[in-house]
């Protein structure tokens, strides 16, 4: 079986876990999903058998911290020592993945917004004058931001996990973390000067180029899934 | 981490292996089968052996059908396992005999 398939079993069969069972058991799914850098296989082979064991262990009557003891988190974090890293392809793919997507989303919003603004409002301008330095160090820097950011809320999810925070409180980290974000990104985009050579394209071009990288992304995750069944 | 649990961890490896190299098991089998014995472990304390054992090539999990119907993962012994159960052995009867005579002389 292959990791898409035994998530899908996975779900399957959460839902005859009874509520305080099933509490504990998705914090540690989150928890050993969320180290990205294990092999998916693994993880999810793992998470099987000890959903297979709790409801076994259920259906004696037992809790989940009979079977597991009272730590979840330093239990999960006993099991994440032990499960293999992920191969460099892997990652590899992975990160174009990550890549593939930020910057067709970028693009996507920009040139869908850029297009709306002169073709239906009649506001700014058809085409854009594209620095290729600036343009080169800004989206380097913003990709090199977005996996920052990315590691910084998998970091705070995870130090979440196991606890029970406060709803307002929880949301108001997140918040936090967004709005810091967001600022970050925005500095290098506006007080970066223009240099290297310059040209102008249409604005539309950008929709263009950001839903072919969208399409790749599309493509690239239908074959994943494909090869891996094979 | 409680003496209990250093003492019980080294020991339980060699346990496993004994188990699995009896006969194929998953994982909610296995810890049956310790418990049967009397050995006063928490259930899940096994998977990160299991899963350690793996990566040291002294068993392999394989994903069948059971009787009952779903896939389980299944564990078998390895070569490199039988030898490390040998050694497992030969260096848990070194120890046992010393050990229990010197608790044995200080009860008595």
């Amino acid at each position: 079986m292959n990791s898409q398939e035994l998530i899908k079993l996975n779900n399957e069969k959460r839902e005859m876990l009874n509520e305080e069972n099933e509490k504990y058991y998705e914090d540690m799914l989150v928890y050993l999903r969320l180290s990205f850098l294990k092999s998916e296989q693994e993880t999810e082979e793992l998470l099987n058998e000890l959903l297979d064991h709790l409801l076994e262990a259920q259906e004696e009557g037992k809790e989940f911290t009979e079977v597991f003891g009272d730590n979840p988190k330093q239990y999960a974090n006993e099991l994440l020592g032990e499960i293999p890293k992920s191969m460099t392809k892997e990652r590899f793919n992975l990160f174009l993945l990550g890549s593939f997507s930020f910057f067709a989303s970028v693009l996507i919003f920009n040139g869908l917004i850029d297009t709306i603004m002169y073709y239906i409002f009649g506001k700014g301008s058809p085409m854009d004058e594209i620095f290729l330095g600036t343009a080169i160090v800004k989206s380097t820097l913003s990709l090199f931001i977005a996996f920052f950011f990315l590691f910084v809320i998998t970091e705070y999810l995870k130090w979440s996990t196991f606890k029970d925070l406060n709803k307002y409180l929880d949301f108001f980290y997140l918040w936090l973390i967004s709005v810091f974000s967001i600022g970050v990104f925005f500095i290098p985009i506006y007080f970066m000067p223009n240099f290297g050579e310059s040209f102008e394209v249409p604005v539309y071009s950008y929709l263009i180029l950001g839903l072919m990288l969208g399409l790749i992304v599309y493509s690239i995750f239908k074959f994943n899934g494909k090869s891996k069944k094979a | 981490m409680s003496m209990r649990s250093q003492l019980l961890k080294g020991v339980l490896e060699g346990c496993l292996l004994a188990v699995i190299s009896n006969e194929t098991v998953y994982g909610y089998e296995l810890s049956k089968k310790l418990q049967d014995q009397g050995l006063e472990v928490s259930e899940g304390s096994i998977y990160p052996i299991l899963l350690r054992l793996q990566k040291d090539d002294l068993i392999f999990g394989k994903m069948e059908k059971s009787p009952s119907g779903p896939n389980r993962k299944y564990y078998y012994i390895t070569d490199k396992g039988r030898e490390a159960l040998v050694e497992f052995l030969y260096n848990w009867e070194a120890i046992k005999k010393p050990v229990d005579q010197l608790m044995g002389r200080k009860k008595g």
